[in-house]
């Protein structure tokens, strides 16, 4: 009976969740009639070929034979343009609300009560437009990632059956339990993050500042070396949202999964240390800003900087061997019993 | 299997194929179950296979026109579908469009 569990799974997998279990049981029931009692391993050979290519029929089911995406893809399509619309608009708040401290500066220039609402207008507009923007990016995108994915069939391995004629060894095997899920909550934190990180030193580097109402503005970082970084920052934050929405799209821990999360771990806290260890990284201004401040502390800031930043490096580094460990953990462990 | 063969085959399919709803619909009247109509329907030397009439089964139950219950009485649960009383119309209906199909292409044969 094996082989009709397997053939059962392959027909309903790509089914709608409502419809995946009646077609199952339904499915079943006729199977189990046309063995007629007779549940040798030939004779349900016999009977599941006669049926054909459990992907044939399961187009059947599902009456129409190309999509832009897919119904395997699509729950989680929509899944993902839910939280991308959810981190759009947080991006876009932050760097608004950032935008509106940082020019609270200009408001001494401003007499006018007509010119303060004209600048808040502004800066409301362009807050709109930018978040607008973003979300239109992020939708053209993630439907183009998805509609490669269904292109390519990436995520269905029963289309390679296509065409050829069906044999019963042919049926994948049932998936097992499966690891612990990935709660959707913890990705979708990661993906705000990475995304509002990326998003402001990419477009509004110009917000990294550290604006004291009234008086100076200062630059945290050198523009001129984070521009020379800005591929490696890129490559890493494109891949880290690759790896949070392949996370997203399988849902529960894998081996695979646990792999490429741990060199995922490992690549970006590489890419950090490079980042953070360059000499030139903090800008002038920014030093002044702490010798300035802090300077009476009685703290000497040249040398206690490279402190700092190997105290940084040391708690990165832990903090990715603690994610290397709970990925391959997670990845690796023994299913517990599913008690259904 | 040579071009004329083939393109008889494809013709052929395609003709039966419009009447497949039809003749499934119209043994329907009594509760049936998926694998019973198969065998009846190939007894009647309806050509249909079983990874058609599945689907299409759960197709006109969806829209309408047919009702189903699962019966659970039997050592295995079964569900079963008959015409609901809109596929008993649309069954009406529809075997009188047959039948004026049939009287005009008999007719364009005939005179062809």
């Amino acid at each position: 009976m094996l082989y009709v569990e397997r053939y059962i799974y392959a027909v309903t997998k790509n089914l709608q969740e409502k419809d995946r279990v009646d077609v199952a049981k339904e499915l079943r029931s006729n199977i189990e009639d046309m063995l007629e009692g007779n549940n040798s391993e030939e004779n349900i050979k016999r009977v599941l070929e006669e049926m054909g290519s459990p992907y044939e029929l399961s187009l059947n089911y599902l009456n129409q034979e190309k999509y832009l995406i897919g119904p395997r893809v699509y729950q989680t399509y929509i899944e993902t343009l839910k939280i991308l619309l959810v981190v759009a608009v947080i991006v876009g708040a932050i760097t608004f609300v950032i935008d509106l401290l940082v020019n609270l500066n200009s408001l001494d220039n401003v007499n006018s009560l007509g010119e303060i609402i004209g600048l808040t207008l502004r800066i409301i507009a362009s807050g709109i437009g930018i978040m607008f923007n973003v979300v239109l990016d992020f939708f053209f995108w993630v439907t183009l990632g998805f509609i490669v994915l269904e292109r390519t069939n990436a995520l269905d391995d029963m289309k390679e059956q296509k065409g050829k004629t069906f044999k019963v060894e042919d049926l994948k095997e049932l998936p097992k339990g499966g690891g612990k899920k990935i709660s959707k909550v913890e990705m979708t934190f990661s993906l705000v993050f990475t995304i509002a990180f990326l998003f402001i030193i990419l477009f509004r580097s110009d917000l990294m500042v550290i604006g004291i109402v009234g008086g100076e503005v200062y630059e945290i970082f050198n523009a001129a070396t984070l521009n020379a970084y800005m591929p490696l920052i890129l490559g890493v934050g494109v891949l880290s949202i690759t790896v949070t929405l392949y996370k997203l799209i399988v849902g529960r821990w894998t081996k695979r999964l646990a792999v490429v999360s741990a060199v995922y771990a490992l690549i970006s806290l590489v890419a950090t240390i490079i980042v953070v260890s360059d000499p030139n990284l903090f800008a002038q201004s920014f030093t002044r800003f702490l010798g300035n401040n802090f300077g009476n502390w009685g703290i000497e800031l040249s040398t206690n900087m490279d402190r700092l930043k190997s105290g940084f490096i040391t708690v990165i580094s832990i903090i990715a061997l603690i994610e290397v460990i709970t990925s391959v953990y997670q990845g690796f462990r023994k299913e517990k019993k599913v008690v259904k | 299997m040579d071009k004329k063969e083939e393109f008889l085959i494809s013709f052929v399919v395609e003709l039966k194929r419009g009447t497949l709803t039809l003749a499934v619909l119209s043994q329907l009247g009594e509760p049936q179950y998926g694998y019973s109509l198969l065998e009846k329907l190939v007894g009647k030397q309806v050509e249909i296979e079983s990874s058609t009439l599945y689907p299409l089964l759960r197709r006109l139950e969806k829209q309408g026109v047919l009702s189903s219950e699962w019966d659970t009485t039997e050592s295995r649960p079964r569900k079963y579908y008959k015409l609901s009383d809109f596929g008993d119309e649309i069954y009406t209906s529809l075997k009188k469009e047959w039948e004026e199909s049939v009287k005009i292409m008999n007719k364009i044969l005939e005179e062809g």
